[in-house]
């Protein structure tokens, strides 16, 4: 007699069926994607597309300097460049690079000067843009008020929006729909906009930018 | 002799001029820069994952692109735009987390998915973001730089995720084979499979 004999002829193959019928209805999903025990893991390494971005500054130095000891920050809404350019170089695979500002945290961890005028960001609460001084920066209709600030990254190109806490396109690559392209580097200089007046009274304030390679 | 003696006269001007134009072409070679990269395939669940469960991700490769000693923080943040739903950061574990590079150094970061019970079915985006850690600086403006990858998985919808269904199909499947032996019998039916 045969397997299927056997199957067809008794009740124990009528209830042999039912049971594999129950564990393959019962199994769990989970065990399929081998979080079971009792295997051997092999790890095989296979090369793989690295999506990567590089920030340099002229000086080799790991930030810049915003305005400097000898021509510090003045109040209200100092205009500054910072110390060096940077250079943003994007790594072997295309993509979007993303800029993102932070506050600026005094030295003695006070009250912060927060970003403002970006796109989706805290709006500008100084005085209006009255056409005549320096713009303020990225469009907005007013200069930062008291405890905040406005910091914008730019190429050649000019006119950017100002940074925000969130990630937002790099200017410098708007032309390109803020697409990079493999290997591309761009120097880009940081441009500075203070407040009209600081609540802390601490002579250091540290920000920082961060650039993002994004797919 | 005299002729020997101009020659190695001429060695220390030689040696200025190729120093001097090393030094020139040194600032450019010897840029210090930070740097990160991620690898750039998706990272992704193989199949659909079911509402309750764990699973093992593949794990974040992770390289130091810079020419310094480099921090580094793994976080789950949507960047990549998508009609996809926002996977929610707390359902990824980061096994490994605040770590430091050497230039050109690399680590594989291991990562844990928990479907938490109540999670809707659909399709799910994030990014895994590796960023330079900031160091707290004396002044100024820090620079950071970072690397994004797709972090993507589907859940499955509650009819195939929910056990209590299976149990319903399994004993359906029971009671349909027994009523069959059950016929069998009554009938006097004998069925015989002979190969030839």
């Amino acid at each position: 007699m045969n397997a299927a004999q056997w199957l067809c002829q008794t009740r124990r193959g009528v209830a042999g069926l039912a049971a594999l019928v129950c564990v393959v209805a019962l199994v769990p999903v989970e065990a399929a994607f081998g979080d079971s025990g009792g295997s051997v893991n092999e790890t095989i390494y296979v090369s793989q597309p690295l999506r990567s971005v590089s920030v340099a500054t002229g000086s080799g130095e790991a930030g810049v300097e915003i305005c400097s000891n000898s021509q510090p920050v003045t109040f209200p809404n100092d205009h500054c460049p910072a110390s060096d350019y940077v250079t943003v170089t994007n790594g072997p695979v295309a993509g979007a690079i993303d800029v993102q500002g932070a506050d600026a945290v005094p030295s003695d961890g006070g009250t912060h000067w927060q970003l403002c005028g970006g796109p989706g960001g805290t709006d500008c609460s100084g005085a209006a843009n009255d056409g005549v001084s320096e713009a303020p920066l990225g469009g907005s209709a007013n200069y930062p008020g008291q405890d905040q600030y406005q910091e914008e990254t730019e190429d050649e190109g000019g006119d950017s929006p100002a940074l925000t806490n969130n990630p937002q396109c790099d200017t410098a690559y708007y032309g390109m729909n803020c697409q990079a392209s493999a290997g591309q580097a761009i120097s880009e200089s940081i441009v500075f906009l203070g407040p009209s007046a600081s609540t802390d009274p601490s002579g250091t304030f540290t920000s920082s930018i961060m650039w993002t390679a994004v797919p | 002799m005299s002729r020997y003696v101009r020659n190695t006269r001429r060695w220390p001007r030689a040696l200025i001029a190729v120093l001097l134009i090393g030094g020139a072409m040194l600032p450019a070679s010897a840029e210090a820069s930070i740097g990160a990269g991620v690898g750039a395939s998706p990272i992704a669940l193989a199949q659909p994952g079911h509402a309750g469960g764990t699973y093992s991700l593949p794990g974040l490769y992770v390289v130091n692109t810079g020419t310094v000693t480099t921090g580094y923080v793994v976080r789950v943040h949507r960047l990549s735009p998508g009609h996809q739903k926002v996977l929610p950061a707390a359902w990824v574990t980061i096994e490994r987390n605040n770590f430091t590079l050497r230039p050109h150094r690399s680590m594989v970061v291991p990562l844990r998915l928990r479907l938490p019970a109540g999670a809707t079915p659909g399709s799910y985006l994030s990014n895994l973001v590796a960023s330079t850690a900031v160091p707290h600086h004396h002044g100024g403006t820090t620079l950071g730089a970072a690397a994004a990858t797709k972090l993507e998985l589907a859940i499955a919808g509650q009819g195939s995720s929910t056990p209590w269904l299976r149990i319903g199909l399994a004993v359906a499947a029971l009671m349909v084979a027994a009523a069959i032996a059950a016929a069998v019998r009554r009938s006097g039916i004998r069925l015989r499979v002979e190969r030839h």
